[in-house]
């Protein structure tokens, strides 16, 4: 009971915390409650790691009582902050909740019993898999060989040392912090090492990104797009497994595909308030896995990209200024865990660059292995296939205008990982060992399963006015 | 049909790996059952004299939609059979219980090593075993995490408060003097604790 009491508090602290922190950038009623909750436990478990990260760094004790009632007190400052102050710098008169009809201004006929059955399958289909996926979680304490050298080991430490201390393994001594210390958090609001309830977390994170992809999508198009979207989501073998796993990926995954989901409803709506949370998204996700760090660059130059094809066509004397709301958060969030291994004298063994023209003899090899898990592996279903089928034979209606800046993603995603193989000594995990391009892949692949369903629609993808 | 299932594929957090038919992955089969229907299709509507071009994409699209349901259909009936195994295979285990089941090798020798030797211990591990790759390298992997707080990862050689035997031949007679054995988990498994450190 008190075990069970205790698992609660530890999973609603952050979630209070994220709570508090969308306060300031959404009102009460312009997210759903879904949405808010969602968003809230991924922004807040963010927030959580980085003040355990401070904690550590001042000297702060990793004690049940002292670690709660610190985290307490910032999420109760900051709640009578926010409605101190209301968040008055953001404009208000959108919301971001609509209903579009799936079929205005028709009547259902036998296709559209057709789609609703298929639609039915689609939702047994997701809760076969939630429930699947929430009894893994559950049930299988932590296993495979990274999460137990790198995450758990560290958390373990963590616990016991009752502070963040390094491991002495050189090659795993400088990796982010992020899961170690939500598994940390875990053991220390339990009280025990419990190698089964540190990784309760995760299906949270699975839970709260198909919340947030399903709003996403819905808010671009209709409810059956954002459905067929989850739909293609859990066709991944690889998605389902690793919702279950205590890997780095899945938060990270997590992390990236909403920086570009925020990014985008930038693009959309003009607010600044989506690209201080994509910069916040973004920063949070270099604290995840080290690959975080250059999705950063990837951010950065998409952002670029749509500061000069933005809607409305900003003046370009307001670039600095626009840039610098996407870049000081993001970047400030990645420099702090360099910052703090620099203080701790931590060194890491990166990766290497080898810039000869001996490297261009690995294309093929890349070449190969990309297409083989792309279109031929388990990984995936046919999501690559059906998504190369709609960019040879794009539709004649046009496509959704946030269709080319997915594709963009995805390609810069891409090429990051095809240069880094090319250009690096990561090579050797694709020639010899393939242990790691699935886990890349999954980093960006719920982006490909939202560009195939969206479709030109009149009146999707804006918010509506305030009544 | 069940034997299909069963294999349909091989979950790995690094790679999953679709079975194969023949030696052809199923995937093959898969673009080979789109290309070759959509041209069958295709051919037909040309002699009913409609436009080739936008009827094949469409033609395409579906079926190729139709594939994503029929692969789900198998994959959700052999996601079923490894939730019923998985089920059946940690029921009525608590944590201890499910690790001595994934991790059989190194598991058992972790908590005999605990029952023995409590706290933080800095340990130093002699194994027959090349523990720097291969098979040696992952259990001493997760012996580290089973261990700790007894630490295996550092050089402690020159004053280590325990010595650990895994997978040993005559771990007695490696054990170097003013360390005491306790009783040993297997013929060649044990540990030994500094003698004054007791």
């Amino acid at each position: 009971m008190i075990l069970g009491i205790n698992i609660v508090l530890a999973l609603f602290i952050p979630w209070a915390m994220g709570f508090v922190a969308l306060s300031f950038l959404f009102d009460r009623d312009e997210l759903t409650v879904a949405a808010r909750f969602a968003l809230a436990f991924v922004v807040g478990t963010g927030i959580l790691t980085f003040f355990m990260l401070f904690w550590s760094w001042a000297g702060g004790n990793f004690s049940g009582i002292e670690l709660r009632v610190f985290m307490s007190g910032i999420t109760v400052g900051g709640a009578l902050m926010a409605l101190r102050y209301k968040h008055a710098r953001f404009k208000k008169e959108y919301l971001l909740t609509r209903d579009i009809p799936i079929a205005p201004g028709h009547v259902p006929g036998r296709a559209e019993f057709l789609w609703e059955l298929l639609d039915i399958l689609i939702v047994v289909f997701l809760i076969f898999h939630c429930v699947y996926i929430f009894w893994r979680a559950f049930h299988i304490p932590v296993y495979g060989f990274d999460p137990l050298k790198i995450n758990a080991l560290n958390a373990k430490m963590f616990y016991f040392e009752k502070r963040i201390v390094f491991p002495l393994d050189p090659v795993y001594r400088g990796y982010p912090l992020h899961v170690s210390l939500l598994q940390a958090w875990m053991a220390i609001n339990i009280g025990q090492w419990n190698d089964q309830v540190i990784k309760f977390f995760v299906p949270f994170y699975f839970a709260s990104y198909l919340v947030i992809q399903y709003e996403f999508v819905k808010f671009l198009g209709n409810a059956r797009q954002a459905l067929w979207s989850l739909g293609l989501l859990l066709t991944a073998n690889l998605f389902a497994l690793h919702a279950s796993l205590a890997y780095m990926d899945f938060p990270l995954m997590v992390y990236t595909c909403l920086t570009i989901i925020f990014l985008l409803l930038w693009w959309l709506e003009q607010e600044d308030r989506f690209l201080y949370l994509a910069a916040i998204l973004g920063g949070m996700g270099t604290f995840v896995k080290r690959e975080g760090l250059a999705y950063l660059v990837i951010y950065g130059i998409l952002f670029v990209l749509m500061l000069i094809f933005r809607q409305g066509k900003g003046k370009h004397d307001a670039w600095f200024k626009t840039g610098m709301k996407f870049f000081l958060p993001s970047v400030t969030l990645a420099v702090i865990f360099p910052i703090f291994k620099f203080t701790h004298q931590v060194n890491s063994q990166g990766v290497l660059f080898n810039l000869s023209w001996c490297a261009f003899s690995r294309i093929p090899v890349i070449l190969s292995q990309f297409f083989l898990n792309f279109f031929l592996s388990g990984n995936w279903s046919l999501v690559w296939g059906l998504l190369l089928l709609r960019l040879l034979f794009p539709s004649v209606q046009g496509s959704h205008p946030l269709f080319k800046w997915f594709i963009t993603a995805i390609a810069l995603f891409v090429g990051l990982i095809f240069f880094l193989f090319l250009l690096t000594n990561a090579f050797f995990w694709i020639a010899e060992r393939d242990t790691t391009l699935s886990r890349l892949i999954l980093h960006f692949f719920p982006l490909a399963t939202m560009a195939l369903v969206l479709r030109p629609f009149p009146c999707s993808g804006r918010a509506e006015r305030r009544e | 049909m069940v034997r299909f299932i069963d294999t349909f594929y091989m979950m790995s957090p690094n790679y999953c790996q679709y079975t194969q038919i023949k030696g052809i992955n199923i995937l093959g089969y898969v673009y080979g059952v789109v290309i070759i229907f959509s041209f069958l299709c295709v051919l037909w509507k040309i002699r009913k004299g409609r436009s080739p071009w936008k009827q094949g994409v469409r033609i395409l699209y579906i079926t190729t939609f139709v594939m994503v349901f029929v692969i789900a259909f198998f994959q959700i009936k052999f996601q079923i059979r490894q939730f019923a195994y998985e089920y059946k295979y940690f029921k009525g285990s608590d944590t201890t219980g499910k690790y001595e089941k994934i991790y059989k090798e190194t598991f058992g020798f972790a908590k005999y090593c605990h029952s023995n030797v409590s706290g933080k211990k800095r340990a130093v591990m002699n194994s027959d075993l090349n523990l720097e790759k291969g098979e040696g390298f992952f259990r001493k992997t997760e012996l580290s995490y089973f261990l700790y707080p007894i630490t295996i990862l550092g050089q402690y050689y020159d004053a280590p408060d325990v010595i650990i035997m895994y997978k040993k031949q005559n771990p007695l007679r490696s054990l170097p003097s003013g360390f005491l054995a306790f009783p040993p988990y297997d013929c060649d498994s044990l540990i030994a604790a500094r003698e004054e450190r007791l």
